[in-house]
Order: C-alpha cells, then sequence, then structure tokens
C-alpha cells in the first residue's frame, strides 16, 4: 500500500543478539508521506518485510508522544536524529528529502549492550 | 541506573500538602530536572559514556526542594557511587549529553551536582 | 432486581461517611513476623502498580514486580498529562469530598458503586500529601502554595498538576518508592517481563507464568495473592491514545480462568485529540482536557465552510458546547463533548482537509492573559500585538509542551492558529469486576487501577484515574489485602514444580508454538487494523442493535482467520516483538467480541456507551435505571460464551437523576 511519494534508502544495524556480530542492512522504504512518523516510517518498512517474509526490523518504542523515553536510536549520526529537542518518535518524515538515505544505529555506548537490532540494555 | 534518587518516606503520614511552601521559582526549577525521560542520549553521546546529566537532574530536583533536602548529601554520594559501580564513565564537561538532550536538561544540573557532592 | 449470588461487594454497613475509617480499622492484620513469609505478585508497575508494590514492601510483604517495557518507568501512566484530582479545597471554591464524590457519581452517570466512590474522595487529599512529601514538582503559586485548575464535569478547582506532564511526575514518585525498596531487597524487579496466565491452585490464584521477552523463556512465579495492574485496553480500537504496549492479555487470561469482567463496553471517547492524518497513522495524540480551560470549541455556521479559521468572523462561528450547555460551557464531561463534536461533524460542519475536526481556539483568552499581564506590568495602551505577544508567554507557560506536541505533529503552529482536534478512544471504564477489598471473583487476585472496573462508572471524569490508581496503590490495598492474607498465614510457598503450574505453562507454550506454526500471509497489524475498524465503527461513540450484531459476526471471522493465516516471524526463543503482538491481537479479538455483547445487553444510553435507539429529542443519552442501574458482570464459560452476573447499584446518599450540564 502507497500513502505518499517519499522513497527514502535506509541503512539500518541488525544484530540477532548480544553474543552475535552486527551489520548494515539496506532497506528500500517506499510510498513514505511527510506527515509519518519515524517509527510509522519504519512500520510501513516492516510491514513489507513481513509480507516478503522477511525479519522485521526490532526497535523500542511505546508511548510515541515523546515522554516514555524507549525510543532510543542514532539516526544520521546523531541520538534521536536531526531535530533540536525531540525523540524519534516525535520526528516526522517532513524533515526528510525524497531520495535520502538515512543511517540508523543503536545506542553507541559500552554501557548499553544491544539486544537485538536498535533496541539496547539501558536499565 | 536507578539508584538513590529518592526520598526516603513511607506511605502515609505525609502531613498536608500546603504545610511546605516551595517558592515558584523553585518549583520550576526542579519540574524542569525532572522533565528527564531517562533515554539514554546523553550516555550515548558522551565519549567518556558518562552518566552524569541523566543522574544530576534528579539529584537536582530533589536538592532543589525542601523535602529532599535533609539527604541530599547522601543522596549524591550514593547515586555517585551507583554510577561507578555499574561502569559509566567520568564527565569531563564535553556538553555534548546538553546537546542532545530531547528534553533540554541543562548542564547546570551537573554544576549543582557537584556542588553537593563536594560540599 | 436483586444481585447475583456470584458477585459479593463486600461492602461495609454504616453510613456512607464512616464505611472506610470503620473497616479500616477493624479489617485484619498480619503481624510483621508472618508477612516476611507472604509473597506477592504484582504485574505491573504504572501509577497502581508501582504505589502498591512499593507500600506494601514496606510493610514487610515479600513483592515481585513485572512489566513488559525496559524500566518500571515506562509504564503508559508516564504519559498523562493534565493532572490529578483531590478534594483539598485549597481554592476555597466549595470543594468537599461530598462534591468529589457526588461529581464523580453524576459524571460517571449513575452507574458506579457508591461506596468505593466515597472511598476515593476521602483519600484524595492523602495521595497529594504524599506525592508532595515524595518531592513530585506539582505546579505552584508565587505564594509558595499548590496551584490548581478545572477540568471537565466540575464547577471547582481540584486539579493539581505539573505542566502538562503529570503523570510522569507522579510515576517517577512512585517509581522512586519503589526503587528504594528494591535498593533494599523487599522488591524483585522483573522488567522485559510479560504476564502469559495465571496459576489457580484449589480455586485460588498461586501464581503466574511469564515470559522473559528478551530470552523468551517462560517461568513459573509463586505468590500468595497476585494483584493485576496492567491497565486499560483501549487499543482494542488499534487507534486510541494509548501507548503502543498497552494490553488486555493479563486481564483477559484471568477473565477465562474465572475472573468476572465488569462493564466490557464502557469506553471513554476523548474529545480532544489530534485527527488521524492518513492509514500510516500507529496512535493518536492527547491534547490535555486541560486545554478545554483555556481553549474555545467551535466550528463554522456554514456546512463545508473552507475559508481560514482566522478569517472567519466572530459571529460566524457556533461555539456549539457554550451553545448547548450554557452551564458547563466547554467543559462539560469528555462523553457529552465527544458525542456534540461527532454530531457537528456528520451533520457537515467539521474543517480541515478531512472535515472530521473542531477548533479549539486558544485566541480569546490568549488576549484576556495579555491585557492582565500588561496591567500587572503597568503598561498603558499596549497594542494589540503587544498583548498578545504577553498572553502567550501566559499561555505557553501553562500548556507548552502540549502546544510543541502539536506543532510536531501537524506541522501548524497553534499559538497562531486554532487546533484542530476529534475525539479518539481514550480510556476503558470497563475491566475485572472487583469487591470492596479491590478483589476478582478469582480468590487472591486483585485488580487495580486501569485494569479494574470500579470507580468510573459510564464515563470518568478527567484527572480521576491518576487519582484511583494511586489511590487503590497507596491507600486502599495496603489495608484490604489484609482481609485474605491473614487467613494465608499457614500457607507455605507452593513449590513451582506443583501440577498446576507445569499444566498452565504448558498451555502457554503451546500457545506459542501454535502461532509459530501457522505461517500464514499476514501481519499480526493486518488483524489488528480490521478489528480496530470494526470496533470503531460499531462500538465506538455510537452503536446501535444492528451494528453490533454485524460486528459480532465479523469478529468472530476475523478470529477464525487470524488463527488461519496470521504470520509470526522470527522465533520463539528471542527477542520477538510480532510475537508479543499476535499473543495481544488474540486476546483482543475475543474481547471485541464481549464488548459487543455487553453493548447489545445494555438498552440504555449512560455515560460513554450510547445506544442511538435511546436518546432524547436533543440527542442527549438516554437512561433506563429501572431496568439497568446494574454493574454488568460477564463469566467466560468458554470459547465465545459468557454469562451475564448483575450486581444492582443502589443509592442511598445520592438522588439519582437526569445527567444534565445545561
Ligand atoms: C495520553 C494520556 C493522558 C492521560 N492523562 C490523564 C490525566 O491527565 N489525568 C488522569 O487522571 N488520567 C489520565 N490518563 C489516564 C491514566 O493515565 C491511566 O488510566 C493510568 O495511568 C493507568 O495507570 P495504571 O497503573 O492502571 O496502568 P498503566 O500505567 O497502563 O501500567 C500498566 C503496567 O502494566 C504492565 N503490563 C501490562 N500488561 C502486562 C503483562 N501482560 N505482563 C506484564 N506487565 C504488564 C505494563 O508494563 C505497565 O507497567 C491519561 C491517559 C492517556 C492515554
Ligand atoms: S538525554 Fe536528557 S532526557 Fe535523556 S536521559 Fe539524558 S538527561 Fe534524561
Ligand atoms: S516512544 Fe516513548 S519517547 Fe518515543
Amino acid at each position: 500500500m502507497s500513502h505518499g511519494n517519499m522513497n527514502l534508502t535506509l541503512k539500518v544495524w541488525k544484530q540477532k543478539n548480544k553474543n552475535e556480530r552486527g551489520r548494515f542492512e539496506t532497506y528500500q522504504a517506499k510510498g513514505i508521506s511527510p506527515d509519518m512518523s519515524f517509527l510509522e516510517m519504519f512500520d510501513v518498512v516492516n510491514e513489507s518485510l513481513i509480507n516478503e517474509g522477511k525479519e522485521p526490523i526490532a526497535f523500542d518504542h511505546d508511548c510515541r508522544e515523546g515522554i516514555c523515553g524507549m525510543c532510543s536510536m542514532y539516526i544520521n549520526g546523531r541520538p534521536h536524529g536531526p531535530k533540536e529537542g525531540i525523540t524519534t518518535c516525535q520526528l516526522h518524515m517532513r524533515s526528510f528529502k525524497d531520495g535520502d538515505t538515512i543511517v540508523v544505529e543503536p545506542w553507541r555506548s559500552a554501557a548499553f549492550p544491544v539486544i537485538k537490532d536498535l533496541v539496547v540494555d539501558i536499565f | 541506573m536507578a539508584a538513590g534518587g529518592f526520598v526516603s518516606v513511607n506511605t502515609g503520614n505525609a502531613k498536608d500538602a500546603n504545610n511546605i511552601l516551595i517558592p515558584k521559582d523553585d518549583a520550576d526549577a526542579a519540574f524542569n530536572a525532572a522533565a528527564c525521560i531517562g533515554c539514554g542520549a546523553c550516555v550515548a553521546a558522551c565519549k567518556n559514556a558518562s552518566a552524569m546529566l541523566f543522574v544530576s537532574a534528579k539529584v537536582s530536583q530533589l536538592a532543589l526542594l525542601p523535602q529532599g533536602k535533609i539527604e541530599a548529601k547522601n543522596r549524591v554520594l550514593n547515586m555517585v557511587k551507583q554510577m561507578d559501580e555499574e561502569g559509566f564513565g567520568n564527565c569531563t564537561n564535553t556538553g555534548a549529553c546538553e546537546a542532545e538532550c530531547p528534553k533540554e536538561i541543562s548542564l547546570e544540573n551537573i554544576a549543582r551536582m557537584n556542588r553537593e557532592y563536594l560540599y | 432486581m436483586a444481585s447475583s449470588p456470584k458477585l459479593n461487594a463486600k461492602i461495609p454497613e454504616g453510613a456512607l461517611e464512616n464505611k472506610w475509617t470503620k473497616y479500616r480499622s477493624t479489617v485484619h492484620l498480619v503481624n510483621p513476623a508472618n508477612k516476611r513469609s507472604l509473597e506477592v505478585i504484582v504485574v505491573g508497575s504504572g501509577l497502581a502498580g508501582a504505589s502498591a508494590a512499593a507500600s506494601l514492601a514496606e510493610m514487610g510483604y515479600k513483592v515481585k514486580v513485572l512489566c513488559f517495557q525496559d524500566s518500571p518507568r515506562r509504564a503508559h501512566s508516564i504519559a498523562a498529562q493534565g493532572g490529578i484530582n483531590a478534594a483539598k479545597n485549597y481554592q476555597n471554591d466549595g470543594d468537599s469530598i461530598y462534591r468529589l464524590f457526588y461529581d464523580t457519581i453524576k459524571g460517571g452517570d449513575y452507574r458506579a458503586r457508591e461506596a468505593n466512590v466515597h472511598r476515593l474522595a476521602e483519600v484524595s487529599g492523602n495521595i497529594i500529601d504524599q506525592c508532595v512529601a515524595q518531592g513530585v514538582p506539582f505546579a505552584r503559586e508565587y505564594g509558595g502554595t499548590l496551584s490548581n485548575r478545572s477540568f471537565g464535569g466540575t464547577q471547582v478547582q481540584r486539579t493539581f498538576y505539573a505542566a502538562g506532564q503529570t503523570g510522569q511526575q507522579l510515576l517517577l514518585g512512585a517509581y522512586s518508592a519503589l526503587q528504594r525498596q528494591v535498593g533494599m531487597g523487599a522488591v524483585q524487579l522483573l522488567a522485559r517481563h510479560e504476564m502469559m496466565d495465571i496459576v489457580k491452585i484449589d480455586g485460588k490464584c498461586r501464581g503466574i507464568i511469564a515470559r522473559d521477552l528478551v530470552t523468551g523463556k517462560l517461568e513459573r512465579h509463586f505468590g500468595h495473592a497476585v494483584l493485576l495492574c496492567t491497565g486499560g485496553y483501549g487499543n482494542v480500537f488499534y487507534l486510541s491514545t494509548n501507548a503502543m504496549g498497552s494490553n488486555v492479555t493479563a486481564i483477559w487470561k484471568a477473565h477465562k480462568k474465572g475472573a468476572f469482567f465488569g462493564n466490557p463496553c464502557y469506553t471513554q471517547i476523548h474529545p480532544t485529540c489530534i485527527p488521524v492524518s492518513g492509514d500510516h497513522q500507529s496512535k493518536l495524540t492527547l491534547m490535555s482536557e486541560s486545554l478545554r480551560n483555556d481553549g474555545r470549541i467551535w466550528v463554522p455556521k456554514k456546512q463545508g465552510d473552507t475559508r481560514k479559521p482566522t478569517e472567519i468572523p466572530e459571529d460566524e462561528r457556533d461555539y456549539y458546547l457554550e451553545r448547548r450547555y450554557p452551564a458547563f460551557g466547554n467543559l462539560v464531561p469528555r462523553d457529552v463533548a465527544s458525542r456534540a463534536a461527532k454530531e457537528r461533524c456528520d451533520a457537515g460542519y467539521g474543517v480541515g482537509a478531512s472535515k472530521m475536526a473542531v477548533y479549539l481556539d486558544f485566541a480569546a483568552n490568549t488576549e484576556r492573559y495579555g491585557k492582565i499581564q500588561a496591567t500587572k506590568l503597568n503598561l498603558h495602551n499596549p497594542s494589540k500585538e503587544e498583548i498578545m505577544r504577553l498572553g502567550k508567554e501566559v499561555v505557553k507557560e501553562k500548556y507548552g509542551n502540549l502546544f510543541d506536541m502539536y506543532k510536531q505533529i501537524t506541522g501548524e503552529d497553534p499559538y497562531e492558529l486554532p487546533m484542530r482536534i476529534y475525539p479518539a478512544v481514550h480510556y476503558t471504564m470497563g475491566g475485572l469486576w472487583v469487591d470492596y477489598n479491590l478483589m476478582t471473583t478469582v480468590e487472591g487476585l486483585y485488580a487495580l487501577g486501569e485494569a479494574n472496573f470500579s470507580d468510573h462508572g459510564a464515563n470518568r471524569l478527567g484527572a480521576s484515574a491518576l487519582m484511583q490508581g494511586l489511590a487503590d496503590g497507596y491507600f486502599v490495598i495496603p489495608y484490604t489485602i489484609g482481609e485474605y492474607l491473614s487467613e494465608e498465614i499457614r500457607t507455605k510457598a507452593i513449590p513451582t514444580d506443583n501440577e498446576a503450574f507445569v499444566k498452565a505453562e504448558a498451555e502457554v507454550q503451546e500457545r506459542i508454538s501454535k502461532l509459530m506454526n501457522i505461517k500464514g500471509t499476514k501481519s499480526v497489524d493486518y488483524f489488528h487494523k480490521r478489528l480496530g475498524k470494526i470496533m470503531w465503527d460499531k462500538c465506538g461513540m455510537a452503536r446501535n442493535k444492528e451494528g453490533l450484531n454485524w460486528a459480532i459476526a465479523e469478529i468472530r471471522k476475523l478470529k477464525e482467520e487470524f488463527w488461519k493465516d496470521v504470520r509470526v516471524p522470527g522465533e520463539a526463543n528471542e527477542l520477538n516483538p510480532e510475537l508479543e503482538k499476535a499473543h495481544r491481537v488474540a486476546d483482543f479479538i475475543e474481547l471485541g467480541e464481549l464488548m459487543c455483547i455487553d453493548a447489545l445487553d445494555r438498552n440504555e444510553s449512560c455515560g460513554g456507551h450510547f445506544r442511538e435507539e435511546y436518546q432524547t429529542e436533543e440527542g442527549e443519552a438516554l437512561r433506563d435505571d429501572e431496568k439497568y442501574a446494574y454493574v454488568a458482570a460477564w463469566e467466560y464459560s468458554g470459547e465465545g460464551n459468557f454469562n451475564l452476573h448483575k450486581e444492582e447499584l443502589k443509592y442511598e446518599n445520592i438522588k439519582i437523576a437526569a445527567r444534565s450540564y445545561k
């Protein structure tokens, strides 16, 4: 299903669990609407991965309104992405351009081991 | 990353809430420090993996309020000890945490915590 | 009508005002030595769970707490915005315990239990005291006293708040009390754990089966008592203001093991939420009710008016709430405000691209605040711009984070243009049926907070959920649990190799294998969205017999399809968010059916339950107190079969009347 007309390339960190090594995986995000949040864009990508019989991207989230503090990830080298004063779930796709490549990584800190993909152990 | 950030009060027997008067500015400052969502961006952004911003936000909130004053010193000692034990690094004041914090928690909290720690 | 013999609410004798005080001081106690060997499992770490766990641990019980997030501090309560009620009468505006009690019963459209609501009002003041002692930074006046604001359905100012982040501050308070007990070894914390079922031995609840969400391992946990503090089930509608993980699984599993489900169809649709922007939408964002203190709701008087809101002159605007309900105006309760918005949009007066929205406008009050500020600052003849600038500063201080949130999501600046809002699913008044002690119909199994049905009748008033969650956890359960546990001091911890545990675990395991092995063609979300649409269209803001019958048939089909065609990728023995969702959605589907059955049974309109067949000429809800002044408590009796038990509601202290806010 198409929601909008932005097409993006994602490079996302995939890691099966704490013990295995991870690597970047490339995905195409198609038909993205500027009104979507970053996590809704992930929902769309995951939906098509599931439909293709592939493994979706694991990420933490809950409130999706900037208060629970779960949606931790690095987007293009910055925690919670390029905009100041907001969390990932509050970042909207209108902050990106059609054709952009977006790099997404888990919190990269020795203090926070990766549990799976973008999910880390903070507490 | 949770130890020690409390006021030692059991349920029940608290006295009437308006018996403690708190200047609006102090209440607002405490609230601003308390707005931290515990997301860890500050730690992730820090080259030393220091949790100072996060921890100091809690310490500051309670140190700014009369209810928390009594235990302020002990609280700082405990929280810093815990932070060290859990392997978080030291703060060298690079300011990367403040720049990346989604809730714009201020570096002033770190300064305030250091004050509580030293004196 | 007499109550079903299976429902004993255990309401203490005596005058309403004395019931709780007397009961509290005569309820059985457990001595400190015995408490140490009594184990309590608390599922959920929101306001209800965290406050209960901390308080019980302080008293000496051995406590285990579970939550599915990575930390208890992330429970959905963290997202509550507007505030918490308490009958403190700090504003000297005529508030009292009785008035809070009365407002809550009336707000609930005379479908709540008097004794419980009165107790809630009685302890409300203690909650504020407790939170302040913990260091919760509530908003204050310049003189240093606590500040209050108004919420819907009341004419006093009794709502305490911390900007638009009250839930966060209260939860962090309860969380700190909990962490203190964790630090002292009195509470064992199991984060990233999901309860999958309860375990019953000889009719009593004796523990749970949980799944470690990181490893996928199933675990058995024994408890002398189990407290379900697992929140509401609004996500049965797919789109709601609830956090993505909020679910019904814990209480649904308990229901299937014998806990009756109270009033499942009572759902609260909140009038002021950001409208849906497209079919990618994953959740809806609330704009707190506190905004209705200063925002005026309107639509154009002309149908299909496409002018910008700022270009529509004053006399061409219809402030329909002020017009229809002059006494309460913009502060009518939520159910009334939501229906009124739907009525205007259905009639063709809606605004925005989808026409499914109304305006929430702050201009008038911004100007008013600006003028007050100008006077305070001794500015003579300030310009309109100057006034608006000063006014915006005041508005920003009160609602800054909400305005920012709105701007983030919609890309529009609410300081310049009115907000566009529409009703959305927000809260579920229904939940497990509990008696006065908060015990369900399964002995030893309790439900607290949004997970129970107890205090809000058919409609909850704003800022009362936080109050109820903390009342249950800090001030009710610590006493009432003694009634049961005092009889359990001779029960030794039951080893978890007991056959009841083994069997319960095997059942959970079987279900997981079943879900993993369907290997169908559709994602979990696909089914969830379809369920949500059925529920919203037929069991949402307006319901009717035909629609509900249709919905029940559709849901049964959906259930069959789900179990044939869902695809759960990945493996069971690892972190697998799709598997977690699959479990939850399977339970939502079953719950959806019961909600429709309940809505169909209730041939009246009350609170959030609006049956189109039962309304006054002016479109107001029409109750039928003769036939329906009861709590509907449903007993599960096998796959898709539910028996109705009625608890009669008696009003001895309030005269039951038509609910009017005119
Ligand atoms: C956006 C929003 C704003 C709100 N604003 C207000 C307000 O201003 N004032 C007000 O009074 N009310 C408000 N409410 C309502 C109020 O926030 C909730 O009713 C209340 O917080 C519920 O608290 P709780 O403790 O019952 O459950 P929750 O806070 O929902 O906690 C549920 C807990 O249960 C755990 N859990 C659930 N299922 C399982 C399982 N199977 N296994 C293990 N753990 C499980 C979760 O991890 C979580 O810890 C608001 C609600 C929303 C959605
Ligand atoms: S980045 Fe800010 S909000 Fe996040 S944990 Fe650190 S101080 Fe708290
Ligand atoms: S999902 Fe809660 S802060 Fe982003």
